[in-house]
């Protein structure tokens, strides 16, 4: 027998730091959701506003709450589960460490505008690097404890956790290839198709092996812990594992359905999506058959119950999505409220209901005491589970209403809504509701950390805890060839690397590589230096987070803005910007529905001016800064180095072109009489700049 | 550059046929490895999160 301990000290620090930054999180994320009701709640700063503050959400509940919930799942029972310590406390405190510098950057930068646009990977270089290397330090430290075990086999949980370490490292790092123009500024490598091809691969698997593998894994070990029983099957465990993760990594074009993408890359998307019900479902049936006879403990035990309601939304979120990559769901759901959604039915029911079963399974364990209060946790999980009913059923109300509206026709067949706006109104009341099952939540959240915290009190914490167990023997595993892969971890690492790869591989490289899947266009040019400026300060401001550049072809929406998006057009876009969620219009084809510098100008000014009832925020510090011209050789530099064909010395005219540019905007604008005395270097007319040009190539084609 | 080697690669829906194909006979291989699977194995594997006897022996329920 050998003596060791397991660390839980790194456990705590871990659900402290879910906790703490979960409730920042879901704060910021109430703040925008109460910015669609009333706009003036950015209080009219540029830190604050919806653009910058969306993404610091979806960053802060995704890797600060659900992460460090994650590794603190990961490293209580990897440790249990391989009777070892873990590998090393210096790497376990320099992940710690490490991951909350990252978040604490993030939540710095991301106010600061300070973003590649690029959703759930809008982290500008420098922080991208520091990730590589802590998710490094992850995995020497999950891989060490592995190889260090005294249990020969590996448990299925184990299995979500290696798979999880390896398609975040090749997803992360494919989708953060860009080109450093600064130390705060980078351009995505890829361009148009392309770009969005490689984001939505990213998006869709930082979902499923973010969100769902690792909590696949904690289901496996904390439910059964939980339920006091072994799970249902194991063997439906290992076929849910390997086709789990064979099919999901081909999924990511649903995202991207009647858009530009070729059509082929679409079908593949739909077919994997339908196929992915399976194996979902496969997780779903086992974690809640598992169940099967203690029903009656469900009823009594908080952490169960938590455990049930998130294993529910789980399959309800599975069944919905392969839903919404049928293309007839997906072009009513797509850039409306659905979308919203779904989404926080898998965040706040699956990912978050699983952790809070977790942390008050694990408090008590951890503390040797009992749960300070029964009672609270029960209103904790009636209260969170009203507040997702209360979020998501208005949403979908929003998604449908809205996008029924957008597609509805008189009979003289012209738009019903020509107004975008009018379909805006119809909605605003379920943003407000939602606003509601959103605070719910927190409150929710906020009588959990009471909870728990009183646990803490009235217990001892235990920072290692004694164990021990005998040595592993160094002897042969024979027998059917899974069971010597449960007790070759390398083997088993390398497995699943080869298994998400064909996937990427066969699924990128054909779009990167052959020319005919993105047509060109001869008429589409770069964008002039101006544009360009423009271009930054739009991503900058994250107007993507409202408005999508991408004209679906559908009657209505050709209809509403014109000739519908081809791949040639978007050749130049590093990165790409269709966006994801129209709560405002379209903005693919503005250079020529909205051609009128002065409308702009005044738009941008006050929204509600030129718009009245308009949840769009107020820019009005783009009228007092002023663009950078010593930058502009340096982003005409770095675009050619991704590609885009300025010809060689343009970076010496370019700023010459700018300031004409800007001059004959600046002289549109004052042709109206309300203005005079233009700055002609202000990031305004850079802008606007931007917004007029944007779709028009198209239609310089003889 | 190497990238135009690759344009003339025709027919791109193959790649995902042939995918489908190595997953489908894995999956297979798979079904027929846990049909055969020993039924000690199992049930040992099944119960490894319960048999942690050095974890503390307190109970979270009130
Ligand atoms: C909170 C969401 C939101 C954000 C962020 C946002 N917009 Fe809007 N935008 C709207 C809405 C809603 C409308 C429709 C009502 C209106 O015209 O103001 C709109 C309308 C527009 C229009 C007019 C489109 C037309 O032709 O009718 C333009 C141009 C525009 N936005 C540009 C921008 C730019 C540029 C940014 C970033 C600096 C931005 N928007 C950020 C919501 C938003």
């Amino acid at each position: 027998m050998e003596k060791f301990s397991y660390d839980n000290k790194i456990v705590k620090y871990f659900l402290l730091a879910s906790i703490i930054f979960g409730f920042v999180g879901m704060l910021v994320g109430l703040t925008a959701a109460f910015q669609l009701y009333y706009p003036g709640l950015n209080l009219d700063t540029p830190f604050t506003t919806f653009g910058r503050i969306r993404p610091l959400h979806t960053n802060a509940v995704i890797f600060a709450f659900v992460g460090n919930a994650m590794f603190a799942g990961i490293y209580y029972s990897l440790q249990r589960l391989l009777k070892a310590r873990l590998f090393s406390d210096l790497l376990s405190w320099l992940h710690f460490w490490g991951w909350q510098l990252i978040i604490v950057a993030a939540a710095i930068t991301l106010p600061l505008g300070i973003t590649t646009s690029k959703e759930y990977a809008e982290l500008e270089w420098p922080i991208d690097i520091a990730i590589t290397l802590v998710w490094v330090v992850f995995g020497i430290n999950m891989i060490g404890t592995i190889l260090k075990r005294r249990e020969r086999h590996m448990y299925v949980a184990i299995w979500f956790y290696i798979a999880t370490w390896v398609t975040v490292a090749v997803l992360h790092i494919v989708n953060s290839m860009e080109m450093p123009v600064t130390l705060t500024k980078s351009y995505s490598m890829f361009a148009g198709v392309q770009d969005a091809l490689v984001q939505w691969w990213y998006g869709h698997n930082a979902v499923a092996f973010f969100l769902t593998t690792p909590f696949l894994g904690i289901m496996y070990y904390y439910l059964p812990k939980a339920a006091n029983r072994p799970v249902y099957s194991y063997k439906l465990s290992i076929v849910h594992f390997w086709s789990l993760i064979f099919i999901y990594i081909w999924a990511g074009p649903h995202h991207l359905l009647y858009t530009s993408l070729p059509n082929w890359a679409q079908s593949l998307g739909a077919v994997f999506s339908i196929m992915l019900i399976a194996p979902s479902w496969g997780g779903m049936l086992n974690g809640l058959l598992t169940l099967r006879g203690a029903w009656d403990r469900v009823r009594e035990d908080p952490v169960l119950k938590f455990m049930v309601v998130a294993v529910t939304a789980y399959g309800m979120s599975t069944f919905e999505g392969p839903m919404l990559s049928l293309k007839n769901v997906n072009a009513i759901a797509h850039f409306t409220d659905w979308i919203i959604a779904h989404v926080h039915i898998g965040g706040l029911g699956w990912n978050g209901f699983l952790i809070f079963g977790m942390m008050y399974w694990l408090y008590p364990k951890m503390w040797g005491t009992k749960l300070y209060s029964r009672q609270l946790a029960n209103s904790h999980f009636w209260i969170g589970t009203l507040g997702i009913i209360i979020y998501a059923l208005p949403m979908y109300v929003a998604g449908v209403v809205q996008s029924l509206m957008w597609k509805e026709f008189t009979g003289e067949g012209t738009l019903a809504y020509l107004n975008f706006l009018d379909t805006v109104e119809s909605i605003k009341p379920m943003y407000l509701i939602r606003g509601v099952g959103g605070t719910l939540y927190i409150i929710g959240v906020f009588i959990m950390a009471y909870n728990l915290y009183k646990t803490a009190k009235s217990g001892k914490f235990l920072a290692n805890e004694e164990a021990e167990a005998p040595a592993l023997e160094r002897k042969k595993v024979v027998g059917p060839f899974h069971r010597v892969l449960e007790s070759k971890p390398l083997m088993f690492t390398v497995l699943t690397f080869v298994a998400i790869m064909i996937g990427g591989i066969l699924e990128l490289v054909p779009t990167f590589l052959i020319k005919s899947n993105v047509p060109t266009i001869a008429s589409v040019q770069p964008y002039s230096p101006l544009e360009l400026h423009g271009r930054d300060i739009y991503i900058r401001e994250g107007c993507n987070n409202c408005h999508s550049q991408m004209v679906r072809p559908f009657r209505s929406e050709t209809a509403r803005y014109g000739e519908y998006s081809k791949a040639g057009e978007f050749v130049y876009d590093h990165p790409f910007l269709w966006g994801s969620k129209r709560t405002g219009p379209d903005l693919g084809r503005e250079g020529l529905i909205n051609a009128s510098a002065a409308w702009h100008y005044d738009h941008m000014w006050e929204p509600t001016n030129a718009s009245p009832g308009s949840l769009m925020p107020r820019y009005q510090w783009l009228y007092s800064a002023s663009i950078d011209k010593e930058m502009t050789a340096k982003i005409i530099d770095a675009m050619r180095k991704v590609g885009v064909p300025y010809e060689e010395g343009y970076e010496d005219r370019a700023v010459a072109d700018l300031e004409a540019q800007a001059e004959r905007i600046a002289a549109e604008i004052e042709e109206s009489p309300e203005y005079a005395n233009i700055d002609r270097d202000s990031e305004i007319i850079a802008l606007i700049a931007y917004l007029k040009r944007l779709g028009t190539d198209i239609s310089k084609e003889e | 550059m190497f990238k135009y080697y690759f344009e003339r690669i025709e027919d791109v829906e193959k790649g995902p046929v042939i995918s489908l194909l190595i997953f489908f006979t894995f999956f297979i291989a798979l079904l027929i490895w846990l049909w055969r699977m020993d039924k000690k194995h199992v049930d040992k594997m099944k119960n490894m999160p319960l048999d942690n006897n050095d974890e503390l022996k307190l109970e979270n329920k009130e």
